[in-house]
């Protein structure tokens, strides 16, 4: 028997695939390539054709908004203060601000007096007891001296008259005999 | 509407349209493919993973194709790479002893429709037959009706050495049917 092919019908044996092959098939592709690496189309952004009143609008606020940033910031009382130096409590109390120095030094010098006279150690006192003290001579209580005012001329006082009392104590001629005794310093003859 | 090759690789290689030419290749060539790799692997569900191979390999390397080509015979071409690829892969992989030629016919036998004719499936068990060259010279040939040339482009072969390929594979095809299918009927 003699077969020629060319005269067969060129079909395949097999059966044809279901009609969802190729959509299923190309379901895969796609996410296996153009659906792991998705394309971003960029949109291109809106030009604005920029007007002149809309930047002088623009212009004008956002110098209104400067200044008044800016003002906030700028308080006076704030500036003042932050520029006041930072000084010495006893500095201060020297200065004080509503009164005229020539009357302050005129208290001060009050003051003095009444500490020379007593020469105790009621100068150590607070300030209210010396106010109350004070409060005898002088009606304004308003005077103000430091503590450490009243230590230095307390101190002052006290070793002058530790040394009037050692001087009372040796008579006239053990004194006369220290004066041989002792050398003269030459370097106090140059100031004497 | 079909669009040309020409088209297609335009819309691939643009980065915007890459979905597009994608699904416009696939529409214009995937049942010409399908049915060439089946013939080749014979299994419905090897030649599904052979012909997406097939595809996701033209989207990667679209931009080596040729355009003084045609795009079939490129898809042709990386198609049946690929279907030999998993040939050799199932040989690999095959579990019983029994000889290459066998297994295939044994799959052609099983995967012929119930209302298939019997000299169809006789055809498609002596082409299991042929030596690799001439199958793929006879499939092409033969059921895709393609020219010489483009065939010869496909394999790499020269136009004289494919139609000697076909013309032995031919005659062998033919003396299989006559002797077996003269033995059972």
């Amino acid at each position: 028997m003699k077969i020629d092919i060319e005269k067969l019908s060129r079909k395949t044996p097999y059966p044809e695939p279901s009609e969802d092959f190729f959509k299923q098939m190309q379901a895969n592709v796609i996410s296996q390539t153009v659906g792991k690496n998705p394309v971003i189309v960029k949109k291109e952004a809106k030009v604005f054709a920029l007007d002149f009143k809309w930047m002088a609008a623009a212009a004008v606020v956002l110098i209104a908004g400067i200044t008044a940033f800016l003002g906030f910031n700028n308080d006076p009382e704030v500036t003042i203060a932050q520029k006041a130096p930072i000084v010495d409590s006893v500095y201060k109390i020297e200065q004080p601000a509503n009164k005229s120095s020539t009357n302050l030094i005129a208290k001060n010098d009050i003051s003095i007096e009444a500490q020379n006279e007593t020469s105790k150690p009621k100068h150590l006192k607070p300030h209210s007891a010396l106010a109350s003290s004070d409060s005898k001579t002088t009606t304004s209580s308003d005077r103000i001296i430091t503590d450490r005012q009243d230590y230095a001329v307390g101190t002052n006082k006290k070793s002058d008259l530790d040394v009037e009392k050692v001087l009372a104590a040796f008579t006239p001629d053990q004194l006369k005999d220290i004066d041989r005794n002792s050398e003269q310093d030459v370097y106090l003859d140059l100031y004497n | 509407m079909k669009l040309k090759d020409e088209e297609i690789v335009n819309l691939l290689t643009a980065p915007q349209t890459v979905e597009k030419g994608l699904r416009a290749m696939m529409d214009a060539y995937q049942s010409r493919l399908y049915w060439h790799i089946r013939r080749l692997i014979v299994d419905h569900d090897g030649a599904q993973d052979v012909l997406q191979d097939t595809f996701i390999k033209a989207y990667q390397n679209i931009h080596q194709f040729k355009s003084d080509s045609k795009l079939y015979t490129w898809l042709y071409r990386i198609a049946t790479n690929e279907a030999l690829q998993a040939l050799n892969k199932m040989n690999r992989m095959k579990k019983t002893d029994e000889d290459a030629e066998y297994h295939m016919q044994n799959l052609v036998a099983d995967n012929a429709g119930q209302d298939a004719e019997e000299i169809q499936v006789f055809l498609q068990k002596a082409i299991q037959t042929l030596p690799e060259k001439q199958k793929l010279v006879f499939n092409m040939r033969y059921y895709d009706d393609l020219p010489y040339e483009e065939i010869s482009k496909i394999l790499d072969m020269s136009v004289g050495t494919c139609k000697t390929n076909y013309h032995y594979a031919k005659d062998k095809v033919e003396n299989y049917i006559k002797d077996n299918y003269s033995q059972e009927f």
